[in-house]
């Protein structure tokens, strides 16, 4: 067993449109312990998202990946899409996304799709088994009236239910990974505190792995143990969240702290960030924040920073940080 | 602030209930009580808050007062007029001065039309100027929202999400109403945009002394621009008080557990926060719970609660409360 059972190497994805290459993702590492979970931090473009999809390979066909993958010592972006369905997806990592009724079938029952799940990530065949173990794990998701959910169709539950159903279906097969994308964004607030509550539990109680992806630094706060903020495909910084949060060093983290209204503080004037988000068929050359950042040098327009330990744990790029 | 004199708007036991037809002769079967006897008023020059859920009913309350629904009784009065009889030219007059800005720009602005087309047309049509004229002033107030002179000529479909917000915002100041209904302005913008338009939002009432009603599930954003904030559940307010009282010492249950869920970044704040996590889901407000509607979900629930609807107890200077806790024995 390696120490880490995620290691993402220089990844960059880029998209092949008639428009023109998104470069989605630009040489962005990372590593994840068992146990941990890494929030990914950005606001729309920042390529979060896609780095969800490229671990569990499931991008659209125009994506072009470089770099390395490597969950518990296989490098995924190497091996068949065969080897990939049979040994990683399910049995190692799972997903869960923003609508979860866009995530189910609708003809299906919630029963029938996770024991579908189960037959052929986990080979088992008899169906009283199956049922029992998915009844379990609906109840294990905190649905009341498991058995109810297990006969309903999606159009039946309400979004809370349907996200804790899709929850139960990722677990279903015993990831060790999770890879939860804007799971409570479409939820109100007391049920999205829910569900937050809920994949803390679950969380320890299988020891999971968690990567995490939001827009919303509240959000991160609650669920992680380590942030890594992006921007247009770009990684800016890395570090304990609660150190990303308190003390932040890029001028971008910075910034967007300041600019989030808060329920819990009252806020005269808040600091904004000017200007838009980068158009990414055609990214800024250099940082691409320079046209927006108040702390921007000349070396900034010209040329892309690297990632440096700033202090143990924490990473940032930004020239400010590349002297010496 | 909350003087006769001084009420813009008075929404006044509104109710709109949407009926549920079954069968082949639509058959009435019960109704969906969207919005149940709500009463507020809102001051000029004063922005209003209005949170709560999915389904608490803030949006019918927004469609009602911009006659979009017809109110199925109660009243809405605008400097003392009942809206809900308006016919020609008070109707124009009202219609002028009542505005507004929805979630989705994109949606809201007319994809054939040039943006400069977009903000002169309310003006041409209402004050009966030329094309150019209005084009004119039209370019005034894009330059003041912040939008630069190259996108006269664009399409939305050529703009950002924060610039044709933008845009939508500029069409509604255009005639410089007196009120803009604000429904979920930023939910669907990027934070670094959001504060942006938060910002324009703040500036452009103060300078055209204009109120607004803002309607949002987000209740930091709420906190951030309000003077006044009322809190829905289910189609009732539940409390209402001013901004800082509100969100300083909220008394009913509902909202104290509606702001305990808002995730908070500040791990120093966040370690100062009691945790109120609700069970449940809201129920159907097609078959509302008796008595209370949040006795369901309620950690104080009484007996009283599941048999007797509260009434709005006032617990301070404009703080009103809808709760069995706060009746004096």
């Amino acid at each position: 067993m390696t120490k880490y059972l995620l290691e993402v190497n220089n990844l960059r994805v880029n998209y092949y449109t008639l428009e023109g290459i998104v470069k989605a993702v630009r040489g962005v590492s990372f590593r994840l312990r068992r146990g941990e979970s890494l929030c990914l931090v950005g606001e729309s473009g920042s390529g979060k998202s896609t780095i969800g999809l490229t671990i569990i390979r499931a991008l659209p066909q125009n994506a072009r990946v470089e770099g390395n993958i490597i969950i518990d010592g296989v490098d995924i972006l190497r091996i068949s899409e065969e080897e990939m369905s049979r040994d990683i997806r399910g049995k190692k990592v799972s997903m869960i996304f923003q609508d979860p009724a866009a995530t189910f079938n609708p003809l299906f029952t919630i029963g029938e799709l996770m024991c579908d799940v189960m037959r052929h990530h986990l080979g088992i065949k008899d169906k009283v088994e199956l049922r029992k173990r998915a009844i379990e794990m609906l109840k294990v998701v905190g649905l009341p009236d498991p058995e109810r959910v297990f006969n309903s169709y999606p159009h039946e539950l309400s979004g809370g239910m349907l996200q804790r159903a899709a929850i139960a279906i990722a677990l279903s097969t015993n990831p060790e990974l999770l890879i939860a994308d804007e799971p409570t964004t479409m939820l109100d607030v007391t049920l999205q505190a829910q569900i937050l509550d809920l994949l803390r539990k679950l969380k320890s109680k299988f020891n999971l792995s968690l990567i995490f992806i939001t827009h919303n630094l509240g959000v991160a706060a609650e669920i992680c143990d380590r942030i890594l903020v992006m921007y247009a495909g770009v990684p800016f910084e890395e570090g304990p969240t609660e150190v990303i949060l308190t003390r932040p060093l890029h001028p971008y983290t910075k910034r967007l702290l300041e600019c989030v209204p808060r329920a819990h503080r009252r806020i005269s004037r808040l600091r904004y960030i000017p200007g838009m988000l980068p158009d990414m068929k055609n990214p800024p050359p250099g940082c691409p924040f320079h046209p927006r950042c108040d702390e921007c040098m000349d070396v900034c327009k010209k040329s892309l920073p690297l990632m440096v330990e700033v202090e143990p744990n924490h990473r940032v790029a930004c020239h400010k940080f590349m002297r010496r | 602030m909350n003087t006769k004199e001084d009420a813009l708007l008075e929404v006044i036991n509104l109710k709109k209930y949407f009926p549920i037809k079954r069968g082949l002769l639509g058959r009435v079967v019960g109704y969906v009580k969207a919005v149940d006897d709500v009463s507020f008023t809102i001051g000029r020059n004063e922005v209003f808050g209005l949170v709560g859920e999915s389904g608490s009913g803030k949006t019918t309350i927004a469609r009602c007062i911009l006659k979009l629904y017809e109110p199925t009784s109660g009243k809405i009065v605008f400097e003392g007029k009942d809206i809900t009889k308006l016919k020609g030219e008070k109707l124009r007059y009202y219609r002028r001065n009542v505005q507004a800005v929805f979630q989705n720009p994109f949606l809201s602005l007319n994809p054939r039309m040039r943006v400069i087309d977009i903000i002169a047309e309310p003006i041409r049509e209402h004050m009966r100027i030329s094309k150019d004229e209005a084009r004119k002033l039209a370019m005034d107030i894009m330059s003041r929202v912040g939008l630069e002179e190259s996108l006269a000529k664009r399409f939305p479909s050529d703009l950002s999400g924060g610039q044709a917000q933008r845009v939508a915002i500029a069409r509604a100041i255009a005639l410089k109403p007196k009120l803009i209904v604000l429904d979920e302005p930023t939910s669907a913008l990027d934070v670094s945009v959001q504060a942006q338009i938060l910002n324009l939002l703040e500036d452009l009432s103060r300078e055209y002394k204009l109120s607004y009603l803002l309607i949002s599930h987000d209740l930091s954003v709420v906190r951030y621009i309000s003077d006044r904030v009322a809190v829905m559940y289910l189609g009732k307010i539940v409390e209402e008080a001013n901004t800082e009282e509100l969100f300083e010492n909220p008394q009913h249950p509902y909202t104290q557990a509606l702001l305990s869920a808002v995730p908070e970044p500040d791990p120093r704040a966040k370690k100062l926060m009691r945790r109120i996590i609700l069970p449940g889901e809201p129920p159907s407000a097609l078959n509302p719970p008796p008595g209370c509607r949040f006795h369901t979900r309620c950690p104080y629930a009484m007996d009283i609660c599941r048999k007797e609807e509260p009434p709005l107890i006032e617990v301070g200077k404009g703080h009103k409360v809808k709760c069995w806790l706060l009746m004096k024995k």
